[in-house]
């Protein structure tokens, strides 16, 4: 009996308005969009200046029964493919957004869902920030009007197919489409980045993550296959994930904590069922399953990290980080910028890995750390704001990002001195982006989500907190097969992305950059969102001047506001709906990131 | 009540300023021109004092602050004339004080310190043979009833800053080439405000200095404007908090005589200008002396005002307590101090320590952190040691100590060593 698994696990698709795509990343540590033949990104727009979508692209494998890969199945010598998708947006009859709301009660929005759909969660405070009520769209008595959910659609030979839901009262019915290629594997592309209100003019979007009458074509849900053998025996793979986020516009940069991360740190402490076979990426997995000691957040000294897989790629996201968000001093970070020396286990460097391992925020503590890294904000940021209008007498330890708990006991380890010198790149700024091996199973997982947002989730980029529900995980990496329920929650398409902004178009906008100095600060604190995906500024040369990523919105700020970043000036919103493909993609060009030209 | 996205605060001015400015080579903030004028149209406004680019002069300052007179004179006349009321109050050895004095009042003991001194601080150390730097500093107290004290200005300090060779035994004949302004307004929220004056004495928007000379060719320098490049090295940096006055150290003058300014030793110019000799024991050092003991002592009350709880407050708090009884000089292991309680410098550490006060004490006897307070230079060995031995990327983004000067490979190892055994 093969054992069938659909990788990646988690796939990740991007809208885009053109009418080109690109698959997305397939092999880890190459971003999507690269072309290795000639060591540059490809064009992010296209001949008009719009943007393509980046498509996920799921195959089935065999494995054995110790877990390794057999082969891929494809159409060849006789198998047949079925695709089944059901992916479906419900964010206009969900909870509305509003930070950890929901997240107190175990299962999940158990007491908002006690809660009349009127009731309100905040008070107006005035414009830009309106009156939240308990669900979106609270009036509306017919919830299912208010998704899009084009059902269950099959693909089973070379081809496409839209998912549209032509029922939905929604004025947004396609969700993207389905495409199958020749050698059966599926592609996916989401939506077009388009948005809709059902009101006519439409209703100003006021609100961050909350806009009642406004929907988007952003959607997720499940991706299930059935392979029917030339014996006619129908065999069904381990279903995977598809999640659709916005562009990722600075496709070089990853964020400190991704995706990858949050759900590696999951299979670590939840132990979640990992089958390593050969892959050594799983091996590791499996090893700090367990060498990890859930008394002490930390690994067994038996444990040794690898510098190349585990410390770099944390301090170079930190580093790149600034080249997409502009700071006080140039060399901010440049720290890390030191490899070579950052890579010894040596007596000789212990001071310099301690010295960073120092100013790391740590995730275990339950002490407000405003000053440490990584400046982030986190998903208690709901409790900054509210200590900040005079309404709580502390902000939580949660208001700010931490690396999870098992990124900070692998740099914990480096700092003491125990990992893998394993760094073979000398000093240069950055590690080569690796040439493409073939693809493997757990790479396409790999390559899918470290690209994504694993924190904060205030909502977040692709997914909000939900994805950290233990319930929701077969196997590592792998969620559960839907249908089942979470307190007053089900697991079914689109249950990711109900958490998200409505339209996202308006919290991508207001995901830069803030600043809460306090007044005893001794520097300026300024904290990120996600930079990575939505820079705050950027050059258009090497040492040319910063300018802010979004400033030719800002020539249409409404005229009663100094700051086109005020909560007063809504045209920030309609701006960034309808003009987000013009925003700037910021690629590496030598060792900087710099626009796409 | 969550919402997502508008902070506004100061720092946004400084980002602002960074965005249009671009990359930099300079470690110390340098500022901008941009940032340099509407800083004086701000000041403008707040102060009453008008104060415009190359047009207003320092004559026009004197005037606000009650002292109606020649800039010039200010700038020339011996320290000793400037501070016996008798003396300048003449019309013809001194300013003619009496003859403008407000509301009558006429200028009395102390509302006048002045002193010139040795300044390795503005010295370029990026050349075979640094032209050693002097100042005269002349500190004025706001007349009664000037505008500058119904503005709540209470003392304006003004830096002459002067080049001379070592050969010359009269650094101050020249004239000053950049002259530096601080006018202390304690119940202000600024504290502190800044002007520069260019050579010939009207409005500047930035001083021209060697503090990130590395990277120059001989004998050039960066530009640092108003007020950012000012509060950089004045304990705000990035604006946050009110600058701080630096105190005087007298100490560090004498040791540099034994490393980058042998040859003055040689010459055997008077360090403290004014006391016409390097013998502590002499009256006329006394005498010099005890004029900076009364200024770091005024450096130390604003100071307490602005950030009483700062490593610049403490380093002036160290130096009047081993002054207190004594103009000797105090070599450096005996200088340090802790704002924690750790552990201060001990004389085993004296080689490393004269290295730091070398190479490092410029910036950080005033930016961030003082290498005289030892558990802070002990945080940051790691740091320090990377950027005193930067990886080619690292010195591609400016990350490089010293940056006023490149070391040579033993001074290199020897600070590597030194800083690699502190715990």
């Amino acid at each position: 009996m093969p054992n069938l698994r659909i990788h990646p696990a988690v796939g990740v698709a991007r809208i885009g308005n053109s009418a080109e795509f690109f698959v997305g990343p397939e092999i880890p540590g190459v971003p999507g969009n690269w072309d290795s033949d000639n060591n540059v990104f490809r064009k992010f727009k296209d001949a008009e200046g719009k943007v393509p979508r980046q498509a996920a692209r799921f195959r089935v494998f065999e494995f054995d029964d110790a877990g390794n890969p057999v082969k891929e199945v494809t159409l060849a010598e006789g198998v047949k493919i079925e695709w089944r998708v059901h992916v479906a947006n419900r964010k206009a009859s969900f909870f509305s957004f509003h930070g950890q709301s929901g997240a107190e009660t175990n299962p999940p929005y158990a007491d908002r869902d006690k809660r009349p759909p009127d009731s309100v969660e905040r008070k107006e405070r005035g414009r830009g920030e309106p009156e939240l009520k308990n669900k979106r769209n609270a009036g509306v008595a017919d919830r299912r009007s208010l998704e899009i959910d084009p059902g269950i659609v099959s693909i089973s030979s070379p081809g496409s197919v839209d998912l549209i839901d032509s029922q939905t009262a929604a004025p947004i019915k396609l969700l993207g489409q389905l495409r199958m290629e020749p050698e059966g594997r599926l592609l996916f592309l989401g939506g077009a980045g388009e948005s809709a209100s059902t009101q006519t003019p439409p209703r100003p979007i006021e609100d961050y993550a909350n806009n009642d009458t406004w929907f988007d074509d952003m959607c997720d849900g499940v991706i299930q296959a059935s392979v029917t053998l030339p014996t006619g025996e129908v065999q069904i793979a381990q279903s995977a994930w598809i999640i659709v986020g916005p562009p990722k516009f600075a496709p070089g940069i990853r964020n400190v904590v991704s995706l990858y991360d949050l759900l590696w740190d999951l299979a670590v402490r939840l132990r979640l069922p990992c089958q390593p076979g050969s892959d050594p990426t799983l091996q590791d997995l499996a090893a700090q399953q367990q060498a990890w000691q859930d008394a002490t957040n930390d690994f067994a000294p038996s444990y040794v990290p690898s510098f190349m897989a585990h410390i770099y790629p944390v301090l170079s996201r930190a580093l790149a980080a600034y080249d997409v968000q502009v700071t006080i001093r140039r060399d901010a970070h440049a720290t890390f910028a030191d490899w070579t020396r950052l890579s010894k286990a040596t007596d000789d460097t212990a001071q310099m890995r301690q010295a960073v391992f120092r100013r790391v925020r740590d995730p275990n503590s339950n002490a407000l750390d405003r000053m440490s890294m990584p400046r982030g904000l986190g998903d208690d940021y709901t409790s900054l704001d509210d200590f900040e209008n005079g309404l709580a007498d502390a902000p939580l330890p949660g208001a700010f990002l931490s690396l999870t708990k098992v990124q900070y006991a692998l740099l914990k380890a480096w700092a003491q001195g125990r990992f893998k010198e394993d760094w073979k790149f000398g000093d240069v700024t950055y590690a080569p982006i690796p040439t493409p091996t073939p693809v493997t199973p757990h790479g396409l997982d790999c390559a899918a989500l470290e690209n994504c947002v694993g924190g904060p989730f205030y909502p977040g980029i692709e997914v909000s907190w939900l994805i950290r529900r233990p319930e929701l995980y077969a196997a590592a990496f792998r969620l559960k097969e839907p249908g089942f329920t979470i307190g007053p929650l089900t697991f079914q398409a689109g249950f990711f992305s109900q958490q998200m902004a409505l339209p996202w178009h308006a919290d991508f906008y207001d995901c830069h950059k803030e600043d809460h100095t306090t007044d005893d600060a001794p520097e300026p604190l300024v904290y990120m969102w996600w930079t990575a995906q939505r820079p705050d500024e950027v050059r258009a040369e090497e040492d040319g001047p910063y300018s802010r990523w979004v400033q030719r919105f800002d020539a249409f700020k409404e005229p009663d506001v100094d700051d086109p970043d005020d909560l007063g000036n809504l045209a920030r919103f309609e701006q960034m709906r309808t003009r987000w493909s013009e925003l700037s993609f910021i690629v590496l060009t030598g060792d900087e990131h710099l626009e796409q030209k | 009540m969550s919402n997502k996205g508008f902070r506004r605060c100061a720092p946004a001015i400084l980002f602002g300023l960074l965005l249009a400015q671009g990359m930099h080579a300079q470690t110390v903030v340098p500022g901008s021109e941009a940032q340099a004028r509407a800083y004086y149209i701000r000041i403008s406004k707040e102060l009453g004092f008008q104060a415009t680019p190359s047009v207003t002069t320092l004559d026009n300052l004197l005037d606000f602050v009650g002292y109606p007179v020649s800039a010039e004179k200010v700038e020339t006349l011996d320290p000793a004339v400037l501070m016996d009321p008798a003396r300048v109050s003449s019309p013809q050895e001194g300013l003619g004080l009496q003859l403008l004095g407000l509301n009558g009042a006429s200028v009395r003991d102390g509302d006048i310190l002045a002193m010139r001194f040795f300044a390795p601080k503005i010295t370029n150390v990026n050349v075979a043979a640094p032209v050693p730097g002097w100042r005269k500093l002349v500190r004025l107290r706001a007349r009664p009833d000037s505008r500058a004290a119904r503005a709540g200005i209470q003392t304006v300090v003004i830096l002459f800053n002067f080049f001379a060779n070592v050969a010359s035994d009269q650094p101050f004949s020249g004239t000053s080439v950049n002259t530096q302004v601080m006018l202390l307004a304690p119940s202000r929220t600024d504290r502190l405000y800044w002007l520069d004056f260019q050579p010939d004495r009207t409005l500047g928007l930035q001083l021209n200095a060697s503090f990130d000379a590395a990277d120059l060719p001989d004998g050039a320098s960066h530009p640092y404007f108003v007020p950012d490049g000012c509060n950089d090295c004045h304990g705000s940096p990035s604006n946050l908090r009110p600058p701080m006055l630096n105190y005087l150290d007298t100490d560090h003058w004498f040791d540099r005589l034994d490393d980058d300014f042998a040859s003055l030793k040689t010459a055997n110019t008077p360090l403290l200008f004014d006391a016409h000799t390097n013998d502590t024991s002499q009256p006329s050092f006394a005498q010099a002396f005890d004029v900076i003991r009364r200024f770091n002592e005024e450096a130390l009350a604003q100071d307490e005002i602005a950030q009483a709880n700062s490593f610049e407050a403490q380093a002036v708090r160290t130096w009047l307590k081993l002054h207190a009884q004594s103009d000797q000089h105090f070599p450096p292991v005996s200088r340090g101090f802790s704002l924690t309680g750790a552990s201060v410098w001990q004389p085993s550490e004296a080689g490393g320590l004269a290295e730091l006060n070398r190479y490092c004490f410029r910036c950080h006897g005033s930016v961030r952190f003082s290498v005289f307070d030892r558990a802070a230079v002990v945080e940051r060995a790691g740091i320090m040691r990377q950027r005193i031995k930067p990886s080619q990327p690292q010195l591609k983004r400016y990350f490089k100590m010293p940056p006023d000067r490149t070391l040579n490979d033993q001074d290199l190892q020897m600070l590597d060593d030194f800083l690699k055994h502190l715990k």
